[in-house]
């Protein structure tokens, strides 16, 4: 009898809770567009190149690392663009210097030198864009 | 115009030039209102097709002037220099001489004889300050940063006073060359080091400190570079500080 009665207070107590607070059509339509998702560009494109196995092994270690293993955390890089972005662009942009490029990148990123670079505003990271090597 | 909303101020002076035409003020207007909104090609644009090549007047000079120099265009400026014919030898000298600081070509010449061609007679004793201040500054050559870093790895970037960024370069090939080391060279049961060449963990970081090492090299020409590039920015930046600003 007691639990018959508790159970019964639960659910009418309950039942009235629920129904002070739950959203009907009107009150989600109404907030519907209040949060718009940022839109956002990457600087980049997951595409995996299959027509030789150098660029299959780049291309397709960087989709593995951005799909898996960057996308579970948050931003760590101090730079903008980050490290594995920057990696992609400058290997693409200069080819094997950029490889090179990309490494001294990784020896860099740490925060030890922040006088030497400017602050890309909308992230508060280090700017440091990759450029075309003049040989 | 005088509440800096430069925008709408050429639009306006493009109204009162479309109703009057030949109006100078109106056309030197227009000018300064594009070059204020960040449109120095427009205004540019619109000089040139004004006046392709005849002599220019004082204020319709400086605005030239301006122009060239904050689009970077040098051999415009030279030829806005032969048309201004009401500036005075000593206008003339400043703004040669804030070109010549603002193309950096200057970093190229040894620091001590850093002279241009023409005399220097500025009137702006800020823009002498910036003059003689190129004199003391130092070159970095990206050749002897990649020889330094050779040598001993991170030393060129030291070289371009990136010192902090030269020890990371040093500690991250010193550590994996001494891993490499330590996985081909292993003690056997007599404590006699022995190399082994089929150390896996020997090849995986020597691989890396071949990497980082040829990584440092590179970053040690880039540093200096960069250098070089800061410093005439720094003066070009201070120039057009001088220069530009109204």
């Amino acid at each position: 009898m007691k639990w018959v009665t508790i159970t019964s207070i639960f659910i009418i107590s309950a039942a009235f809770t629920f129904n002070a607070h739950s959203q009907g059509t009107t009150d989600v339509n109404s907030f519907r567009n209040l949060f718009r998702p940022v839109e956002s560009r990457p600087e980049y494109s997951i595409k995996v190149d299959t027509k030789n196995e150098f660029r299959l092994l780049l291309t397709g270690g960087f989709a593995f690392y951005k799909v898996f293993i960057s996308s579970q955390d948050g931003v760590r890089c101090t730079f903008y663009p980050s490290c594995s972005v920057y990696a992609l662009n400058t290997i693409k942009t200069n080819g094997l210097t950029g490889l090179f490029d990309a490494i001294d990148r990784l020896t860099r990123c740490n925060g030890i030198n922040p006088k030497k670079y400017h602050i890309h505003e909308p992230t508060q990271r280090f700017y440091d864009p990759v450029t075309k090597i003049h040989h | 115009m005088q509440s800096h909303d430069y925008q709408l101020a050429a639009a306006e002076w493009e109204r009162v030039l479309f109703l009057s035409p030949s109006d100078t003020l109106a056309r030197l207007n227009l000018i300064k209102s594009f070059r204020l909104s960040d449109k120095p090609a427009e205004a540019w644009k619109k000089l040139n097709t004004w006046y392709p090549s005849a002599p220019l007047t004082k204020q319709f000079s400086l605005e030239a002037a301006q122009l060239t120099l904050t689009l970077g265009d040098f051999p415009a400026f030279g030829s806005v220099m032969d048309r201004a014919v009401d500036l005075s030898g000593a206008e003339k000298s400043t703004w040669k001489l804030g070109a010549w600081l603002m193309e950096g070509e200057w970093i190229n010449q040894p620091p001590k004889s850093r002279n241009p061609s023409f005399t220097v007679a500025s009137m702006d004793p800020r823009l002498l300050n910036i003059y003689s201040r190129t004199k003391d500054i130092n070159r970095k050559s990206p050749a002897a940063a990649v020889a330094l870093s050779c040598i001993v790895p991170g030393m060129g970037k030291i070289y371009s006073h990136d010192w902090k960024d030269g020890l990371m370069s040093l500690l991250f090939v010193a550590a994996n060359a001494w891993q490499s080391y330590r996985g081909f060279w292993k003690k056997d049961e007599l404590g006699i080091a022995k190399f082994n060449p089929k150390s896996v963990t020997g090849w995986v970081f020597g691989g890396l400190a071949v990497g980082f090492y040829s990584a440092n090299l590179f970053g040690s020409w880039k540093s200096a570079t960069l250098y070089n590039s800061n410093q005439t920015d720094r003066i070009r930046h201070e120039t057009e500080g001088v220069l530009i600003t109204h």
